[in-house]
């Protein structure tokens, strides 16, 4: 265990998650988090809002129509 | 050994440690325990201080019972000090060498202690003098005798044993027994969010939350009905959270509350009038077994519940079913299916093969096969019949028993009922006693009942506000995802806005997602806990029974025995010692972290033989993990180092002389 790490308790769950996109931003927003537990004031929305562009971008526009 | 241990810890001119002295500590795999031995008052916590204080910049045994205690001792060795002008310090140091299977890393904290310029000779000492301490600094090795400075020694402290687990591995065993005293629960709770690093889900939540809402306010500047129901769903959101805020305050003001009740109750506890005592005494257990109880209560109502369930069919319709059980038997006895025609004339027509007309059957098939069909149906009906009145007649035997079930449930309901209105009665009774002066003579007992009255009033107050408020909240959320849903449909109404939902609905799942994995950790982790407790415990306690622990889901630890449930304020301050070094195993365990164990006094509180036991066993658990034993002569009993001799690797003995300790070898 290293304390720069998040818990395997969470990792684990969120290896089982099915979905790919999902599961790749949940570990990059926990990541992230990891980084900045003890800085109340550290920046985190534009670097989530760069990780949901990523996943959910205009790209899938398209299947979003198809549903 | 595989964890990481400390090789060797430096102190110079710390509190009783005069000048530098080193202590060598390195242990294996076989050998993984050290013993520092020495009598009360020779530096034994002030080890345990040296490394708490040097990781963390703070010391971790402090003698609560004594204003003047150790905080506000100089931090340098008291003989040095003598040596300074007003205005002058001194400086010492600790340093930690650790690593896993060599010294990797060296911590080292420097402090001073500086003589105040206008203190005079009389001055009481913390006038005298005022400490301070330095940055932690780290240095790093790289081969041989090759150290060099790291700049970040917070990130990689961080990395072997962060502040927030650290008590679970570094701490004072004969302070245990006060971790299970009223108010223990909130403790529990924060040590298993600590380890289960749900402070982490919690604040990914909160962010997501938040970013969530910056791109749906994004849709706001699109303008049209889009706008308004976006300001609409932002109305509710943010009366959401203001009842959100509005009922944690009040939560907070509840446990600040309660808290204070818990400081009546110790001083009630503590009162010298033997009166107070025991009456604080046996509210203190009243209390509890009306907790247990009124769970008891919620327990037997579900079980009254499904037995009315079971019963309820059968008791409601109990004499329909017997009337019909009646008139079978009757039909049975007579066999009368059909008028006349029984089943033994049917039988007798066709072997003789006349009927009773006297047709010849011999020569009318038509006539034949007619009587042969009454006598299939005739069979039938009886077979049916029979079956019919068996199952009835199980149905109302079940039934029965069914009956005596809910009728023993509801005798068991009411029996809770009266108990916990007695208790409730005898606290009333307890309350009024230590309020009234005829009866209690003790002015302060009487004016801390009124306040706990007072403070239990407001409390009970808050609490059905907070009871309103989750009402409250509950609708407020209903509303909003209504308005939410409003907004996306409107949004999905436009191409331009698809995306927008798409990405707040992605983070919506995000979010439930991480919700969904909180809970279960919290659960995985109580349950773990509970199981390791269960284990640690009876593997520690000098008893042969066995034990069952039981962690609730409001964090409460509940401990049976063969007699039932035993209340935590009944047991002894070595039950309560053992318990809590049970829970402190099962946290590091826990944690996932691999870091040396100090344990100050770990058998404080423990009777001669059961120290054996302990002894025995602690080093068990804690395999493969270096344990660092800080203990008195007495703890120390030959019975004792016998016991654990084959894993003790280093033994050191403090001698204390003239207000100087020296670390040698025992």
């Amino acid at each position: 265990m290293n304390d720069s790490e998040v818990h395997s308790l969470i990792l684990d769950r969120v290896d089982e998650v099915e979905d790919d996109d999902l599961r790749a931003f949940l570990r990059g927003v926990l990541e992230h988090e990891r980084d900045i537990l003890k800085e109340p004031r550290a920046e985190y929305a534009e670097q989530y809002k760069e990780l949901v562009d990523n996943f959910v971008g205009n790209e899938s526009l398209q299947e979003f129509d198809n549903e | 050994m595989n964890n990481v241990q400390i090789f060797e810890l430096e102190i110079e001119d710390y509190r009783q440690y005069e000048g530098n002295q080193t202590i060598p500590l390195e242990t294996t795999s076989e050998k993984h325990i050290n013993v520092i031995e020495g009598q009360n008052g020779s530096g034994k916590s002030n080890i345990l201080n040296a490394i708490t204080l040097c990781f963390y910049g703070e010391e971790t045994h402090t003698d609560s019972n004594d204003d003047e205690g150790l905080e506000s001792d100089p931090l340098v060795n008291k003989k040095r000090l003598k040596e300074l002008d007003p205005g002058e310090s001194i400086q010492g140091h600790i340093e930690i060498k650790l690593g896993k299977g060599e010294p990797e890393y060296a911590f080292r904290r420097t402090f001073s202690t500086a003589r105040q310029e206008d203190a005079a000779e009389g001055d009481r000492e913390e006038r005298q003098f005022n400490s301070s301490i330095g940055d932690l600094r780290l240095r790093q090795r790289f081969g041989g005798n090759d150290w060099r400075p790291n700049p970040n020694p917070e990130n990689i402290l961080r990395e072997i044993l962060p502040t927030h687990v650290h008590e679970y591995f570094l701490f004072d065993g004969e302070q245990l027994d006060e971790f299970f005293q009223t108010g223990y629960t909130d403790h529990v709770r924060a040590a298993v969010l600590d380890v289960s690093h749900i402070e982490l889900l919690n604040s990914a939540v909160g962010h997501l939350g938040k970013v969530q809402r910056d791109f749906e306010s994004e849709s706001s500047e699109l303008g049209g009905d889009i706008q308004d129901l976006q300001e609409r769903k932002e109305e509710a959101s943010q009366e959401l959270e203001r009842l959100k805020q509005k009922r944690d305050e009040l939560e907070d003001e509840i446990d600040t509350a309660e808290g204070k009740i818990d400081d009546i109750y110790d001083e009630l506890a503590g009162s010298a009038d033997d009166d107070v005592r025991e009456m604080q005494q046996r509210r203190v257990y009243l209390e509890e077994r009306l907790d247990e109880q009124e769970d008891e209560l919620v327990d037997t109502k579900e079980a009254v519940g499904a037995s009315l369930a079971r019963a309820g069919g059968i008791a409601y319709n109990a004499d329909a079913l017997r009337y019909a059980v009646s008139e079978l038997e009757e039909y049975e006895s007579s066999q009368n299916g059909v008028s006349g025609l029984t089943e033994e004339l049917l039988r007798g027509i066709l072997s003789r093969e006349t009927c009773v007309c006297g047709a010849d059957l011999t020569e009318c098939d038509s006539s034949r096969e007619h009587i042969k069909d009454l006598l299939e149906e005739q069979t039938t009906e009886s077979q049916d019949a029979i079956e019919g009145r068996l199952r009835m007649e199980r149905a109302l035997r079940d039934g029965e028993s069914l009956i005596e079930g809910l009728l023993a449930d509801l005798s068991e309901l009411e029996d809770t009922r009266t108990a916990i209105d007695e208790n409730e009665t005898e606290l009333a009774n307890i309350s009024a006693q230590l309020e009234d002066e005829d009866i209690i003579d003790n002015e302060r007992a009487q004016e801390l009942e009124q306040r706990r009255r007072d403070i239990q009033g407001r409390i009970s107050k808050m609490e059905r506000e907070v009871g309103e408020l989750n009402g409250k909240i509950e609708q407020q959320e209903d509303v909003v995802d209504e308005r939410r849903e409003e907004w996306k449909q409107a949004m999905r109404e436009q191409d331009e806005h698809d995306l927008l939902v798409r990405q707040s609905e992605f983070i919506d799942s995000a979010t439930d997602k991480l919700s969904e994995i909180k809970r279960e950790i919290l659960e995985q982790v109580r349950t773990e806990t509970e199981q390791r407790l269960e284990r640690y415990y009876n593997d520690l306690i000098w008893k042969d029974e066995d034990y069952e622990v039981v962690l609730t889901e409001e964090y409460e630890v509940r401990l049976y025995g063969p007699d039932g449930r035993k209340n935590l304020g009944s047991l002894s301050a070595g039950e309560r010692q053992v318990l809590a070094l049970s829970f402190m195993a099962a946290l590091s365990k826990i944690s996932g972290f691999s870091a040396p164990v100090v344990i100050d006094t770990p058998l404080g509180r423990i009777s001669s033989e059961p120290k054996q036991l302990i002894a025995q066993n602690v080093p068990d658990y804690l395999n493969d993990t270096q344990v660092t034993f800080l203990m008195t002569d007495v703890e120390y009993s030959e019975d004792v180092r016998a016991y654990i001799s084959n894993e003790v690797a280093n033994e050191y003995h403090l001698e204390f002389q003239n207000g100087v300790t020296q670390v040698v070898d025992r």
